[in-house]
C-alpha cells in the first residue's frame, strides 16, 4: 500500500506499476486501523473515479479491527466497523474482504483481562463466551515459553494446528464455510501474535 | 478451508520465537529456521495445494540491489523444495 500517495493518486500508481488490481490494506483516510472508518461519501466518490478514470479495480479490502478483542465493548465496536466496512466494499463493488482474527485486546487495555474482570478486578477470568479467546491464549502462552530454534521445530506442529484450528472453527460457528477462506502464514504459526505486528 | 500461504522465512540465529517480528521476516531461503518448507509440505500433503505468496517485511529485503534475482532464487528453492519444476 502506497500510503504517501492520496486516494486520487493511487491508481495512477497502480498503473505505473503495471497492475489493474489492488488489495486495499489499512490507511488513515480510508479504512483505518482499529478505529471507525473515515469513509465518508465525497472520499469514496472521489475514489470510485479515480479508479475507474485508470481501469483500476479492487481485489479485495483489508479492515483491521479487534474482533477477537475479550472485551466485550471493543469487541462489539469492532464488530460495528465490519459492518461498516462490508457496506464500503458493496458500495466499492468490492466481493472479496481479507483481515486476520488473531489481535486480541488493545495493547492499552492489557493482555490477559476480559471483559467480566474489567468491572471486578478479583472475579474468576474466563467468563461464559469467553472460551475461544482463552484458548488462543493458552496457545499464545506455549508459544512465548519456547526460547530456542530446537524448541520451534519440536513445538511448530502444535501452533500449526492450533492456529488453523481455531481460526476454523471460529468459521464453522457462523456457517460461514461457503464464505470464508483462511490464509495460512508460515510466520505467524511460530510466533505470538501479540508480538508479531506493527501497523503501518 | 486454506485459500492461501503467506510465506517468509527468518534467518537471524539470535531471534527466539518470543523476539521475532515483522522486521525478521526475510524471503524463504536454505537457512529458514521456521520451517516454511516443511509447513508447506505439510499442507500439500493434506490435499492443500494453494498459491503461495511471500510476506517478507524485513528492510533488507526492501532494499535489496536486486530484489527479482532474490525473488526467483527463492521461489525456486521453494520449488525444489516441494519437488516442483
Amino acid at each position: 500500500m502506497h500510503r504517501h500517495l492520496s486516494l486520487e493518486e493511487l491508481p495512477r500508481k497502480i498503473v505505473d506499476l503495471g497492475y489493474e488490481w489492488i488489495e486495499l490494506s489499512p490507511r488513515d483516510d480510508f479504512l483505518a486501523w482499529w478505529v471507525h472508518p473515515r469513509t465518508y461519501p465525497e472520499r469514496i466518490a472521489s475514489f470510485k473515479k479515480a479508479l475507474k478514470d485508470h481501469g483500476v479495480k479492487i481485489a479485495s479490502l483489508l479492515p483491521m479491527y479487534r474482533w477477537a478483542s475479550p472485551h466485550e465493548d471493543e469487541r462489539q465496536t469492532a464488530v460495528r466497523y465490519w459492518r461498516m466496512a462490508v457496506e464500503i466494499a458493496v458500495e466499492m463493488g468490492v466481493d472479496t474482504m481479507n483481515s486476520e482474527f488473531g489481535r486480541g485486546p488493545s495493547p492499552d487495555r492489557g493482555t490477559r483481562q476480559t471483559a467480566a474482570s474489567d468491572s471486578s478486578p478479583t472475579s474468576p477470568a474466563r467468563p461464559p463466551g469467553a472460551t475461544r479467546w482463552w484458548s488462543l491464549s493458552r496457545c499464545s502462552r506455549r508459544r512465548a515459553s519456547s526460547s530456542t530454534s530446537s524448541r520451534i521445530r519440536r513445538t511448530r506442529a502444535r501452533r500449526f494446528t492450533c492456529a488453523t484450528r481455531k481460526a476454523i472453527e471460529a468459521i464453522e460457528t457462523v456457517n460461514g464455510v461457503d464464505a470464508f477462506r483462511v490464509v495460512h502464514d508460515t510466520f505467524t504459526t511460530t510466533t505470538p501474535a501479540k508480538q508479531r505486528y506493527s501497523p503501518g | 478451508m486454506t485459500g492461501l500461504v503467506h510465506i517468509s522465512g527468518v534467518v537471524d540465529a539470535t531471534a527466539t520465537v518470543g523476539t521475532m517480528r515483522d522486521p525478521h521476516r526475510v524471503l524463504v531461503g536454505a537457512d529458514d529456521r521456521i520451517g516454511n518448507l516443511e509447513q508447506l509440505r505439510a499442507l500439500r500433503a493434506g490435499g492443500c495445494e494453494r498459491p503461495a505468496p511471500f510476506e517478507p517485511f524485513a528492510t533488507s529485503v526492501h532494499a535489496s540491489p536486486d530484489l527479482e534475482a532474490d525473488l526467483r532464487k527463492s521461489v525456486a528453492l521453494v520449488k525444489a523444495g516441494l519437488g516442483l519444476h
